[in-house]
């Protein structure tokens, strides 16, 4: 056993750091790891909810590829995170430097910034119908503003996954906060050195911001691109992956196969593809971190 | 998929329970929990599963009263209402029936009704309507064709909706137009929808000079749907260009007939060249684009009426008939329904349940409320306006029903695998009704194929 050999003192301390997690690790176990291995079964098997499932090998894997519209979701996704991720780390980070500047009245700016973040799905859905309307919108009347042509918004399959890319931006609000708990550890003698060594504020932001607070970037790419592949509510709520299924990404695409067509297999081997993807990029963005990623304490 | 090999229900759930538990057993040395509780002991009182939607407001209160007053007949049975929202019904209720825990009683509505029958998630409930006496006559027949099949019967009918064409009369009378009579025709609606769009200038559609980019009013639009595609409101065009969805024994689509062309291409062409029919992007977001005075007439069923009221419409309005054509008139008519799934446990009480749900007093209720139509004949009536407007309104919603009518009754049965369809017809026609471009014979021709290979595939008939 890990525990022996272990001081009485750790031994207790072991056991109740084990004790503290207890509740999380069994509501993991239970309700996350357990359906997981399940999926796996599943995704060997054609199983339509209500009738005896039949063990059907790699079958559903094999029809993956055949399937068009997996395709289709999976570029729809690809397109979204690989948009959406790197222009909101740079957004949330633009505007988490702005909320560091000492300024009268910051917090309210800090609490109005991240107010979006909070609010629900749906309101959401209903403020953005209404921005995005091509006839009486505020996207389109700005447009007009400023002597542009104007959109359809998410009702043009050429605009519509861009629109959920700028429609991202409106939750930047948690990436936001992080980027400013990191700014706020960021030494200010390290600004102060640089600053007497004759460096200008882009030289500060390349020297001395970007290294220090690189892990907090890879923390937010890492878990950005996560939650991008798996963009769904707004989807779902606002476009249901029309039109023409330019918004059908693949969780969206998966729910329909599982619970509107009850192809609960197919849905599964979907699901664990789905993960291969995400765990790939996820070890590569870690692999390629080792170049960039500046750790204060030497791991990096 | 050659090589299939079936495991039972039984040991498949039993095997994911077991497969499941496995890492709670690896993550947790302590000794699991002391035996299972022992049998409660035997109770007179059966209790009983209800799943439905209807979360909020009016509904559930309604359905809390109608379980109550259940109870109190039938002291024998305890009633659990689950009540959900309802896209969480949609995921909620096949995860309970595929985990086992099968609710007594369920909501259907006539979209999936024939999927979950197909799968064999629900009990035939013909035995008991002749036992009971239960007749489909007694209830508008038409709802019956959506939850049957091959003489099985897979629901009650629980409310009804009947589709008509709301118009706005202030809009009629400034364009000079007469009401639409009962017995307007496809050309007279065609009409009206041109010459009641109108540009910021007030210019019609119909005028050289209209101004397509700066339309203040539109003629027409549909209720809630994107595309006048495979819905049972949609048949009532169909059927009055003389043209249907399927054939009688659903092996295949008829899209590709002509009079389904010609619906097809009347509403692309309102639509995308005539400009009479709003798209998606210029309707939505703006609530009902017919109560809030974008467009001059609308197809919905008596819902309208409830909701024009509760937001004090500020424009006179009525109601008439899908228009007639070379195939004739319809009133088609929608609805959900009660049924009992193959697998519940009681059954007999869950029938109990949906008797009393579509029974004449509660029917009489619902319908007093004028939010939801009923589905027995001998209620119909009560969902009449008390102030009588809009004045048609019995000769669209409750006239048909009660048999004082000449236009045909129809529902529209759907075919398992509506998701898939939806999603064939999303890829193939979305294009055309978003005006993206696109042929239509082209789209109808690809979609008959991809539908009618469903359909050999479901050997559903």
């Amino acid at each position: 056993m890990a525990v022996r050999g272990l001081s009485k003192l750790e031994r207790r301390e072991a056991i109740d750091g084990y004790l503290f997690i207890m509740p999380w690790l069994i509501g993991f176990v239970l309700w996350v790891a357990g359906p997981m291995l399940a999926s796996i079964v599943l995704s060997f098997m054609e199983w339509d909810l209500f009738s005896p499932p039949e063990w059907v090998g790699a079958a559903n894997f094999v029809q993956l590829g055949k399937t068009d519209l997996v395709w289709k979701s999976l570029w729809n996704t690809a397109y979204y995170t690989f948009l959406s991720v790197p222009l909101t780390l740079m957004v949330a980070l633009g505007t988490a430097m702005m909320l560091n500047l000492p300024l009268r009245g910051q917090s309210a700016f800090r609490t109005f910034f991240y107010l979006p973040a909070v609010m629900p799905a749906v309101a959401n859905a209903v403020l953005w119908f209404w921005i995005l309307n091509p006839d009486v919108g505020l996207a389109n009347a700005l447009l007009r503003m400023l002597g542009l042509p104007e959109s359809q918004w998410l009702w043009s399959p050429t605009s519509s996954k861009p629109t959920f890319v700028l429609m991202s931006l409106w939750g930047i609000g948690n990436t936001m906060v992080i980027f400013l708990a990191g700014l706020q550890g960021i030494p200010q003698s390290l600004y102060d050195a640089a600053e007497i060594d004759g460096a200008n504020g882009w030289d500060r932001f390349r020297a001395v911001t970007l290294p220090m607070l690189s892990p907090v970037i890879l923390f937010n790419m890492v878990l950005g691109i996560i939650g991008s592949f798996q963009i769904f509510t707004n989807a779902f709520l606002m476009t249901n992956g029309g039109p023409q299924h330019s918004t059908l990404f693949t969780v969206l695409y998966l729910y329909r196969l599982g619970f509107e067509q009850f192809k609960m297999g197919f849905a599964s081997a979907l699901a664990w593809l789905l993960f291969a993807i995400i765990l790939v990029f996820t070890l590569v963005q870690l692999r390629l971190s080792d170049a960039w990623v500046y750790y204060e304490g030497g791991e990096g | 998929m050659n090589n299939k090999t079936k495991i039972s229900r039984r040991s498949f759930l039993g095997g994911l329970a077991a497969l499941s538990a496995l890492p709670v057993v690896a993550a947790c040395t302590a000794p699991a929990p002391a035996g299972a509780p022992a049998a409660a002991p035997a109770q007179e009182v059966t209790t009983i599963e209800f799943i439905t939607p209807g979360a909020l407001g009016l509904e559930r209160t309604m359905y809390e009263n109608f379980v109550l007053k259940f109870m109190d007949e039938n002291p024998s049975i305890k009633v659990n209402v689950s009540f959900e929202a309802w896209n969480d019904y949609m995921t909620k209720l096949p995860t309970l029936l595929a985990g086992g825990v099968i609710p007594d009683m369920i909501h259907q509505h006539m979209s999936i009704v024939q999927d979950y029958a197909y799968r064999g998630a629900l009990a035939d409930l013909v035995p008991w309507m002749e036992r009971d006496n239960v007749k489909p006559e007694d209830y508008i027949p038409a709802l019956f064709d959506a939850f049957s099949h091959v003489g099985k019967t897979y629901g009650i009918p629980k409310d009804s909706a009947a589709w008509g064409i709301y118009y706005n009369k202030d809009m009629f009378d400034a364009a000079g137009l007469p009401y639409p009579a009962g017995n307007w025709t496809l050309e007279d609606f065609h009409n009206s929808a041109l010459a009641l769009t109108l540009d910021a200038e007030g210019r019609p559609a119909t005028d050289p000079s209209f101004d397509a980019g700066n339309i203040d009013q539109w003629g027409f639009t549909w209720w809630n749907e994107v595309t006048p595609t495979f819905t049972e409101s949609a048949r009532g065009f169909v059927k009055a260009f003389g043209g249907d969805w399927y054939d009688e024994a659903y092996t295949q689509t008829l899209i590709t007939d002509q009079p389904v062309l010609d619906h097809f291409q009347m509403f692309a062409d309102m639509r995308c060249t005539e400009n009479c029919i709003p798209t998606p992007a210029q309707a939505l977001g703006q609530g009902s684009p017919f109560r809030s005075g974008l467009t001059a007439m609308t197809v919905d069923f008596h819902q309208n009426t409830f909701f024009s009221k509760q937001e004090n419409v500020r424009f006179q309005y009525d109601v008439t008939f899908i228009p007639s054509g070379p195939g004739g008139q319809y009133s088609v008519v929608g609805c959900s329904g009660w049924a009992v799934p193959a697998e519940a446990k009681f059954k007999e009480e869950g029938w109990e349940l949906v008797k009393y749900l579509t029974s004449k007093p509660v029917q009489e209720y619902i319908g007093q409320q004028k939010r939801w139509g009923v589905s027995l004949r001998e209620a119909v009536g009560t969902i009449e306006p008390d102030d009588g407007i809009p004045e048609h309104f019995a000769m669209v919603h409750t006239d048909p029903f009660k048999g004082e009518s000449s236009v045909e009754v129809i529902s529209f049965k759907f075919p398992p695998q509506q998701s898939r369809i939806k999603e064939i017809y999303a890829e193939e026609f979305d294009p055309i009704f978003t005006c993206g471009g696109g042929d239509i014979a082209t789209a109808a021709a690809n979609t008959k194929e991809q539908v009618d290979a469903l359909l050999s595939e479901l050997n559903w008939t």
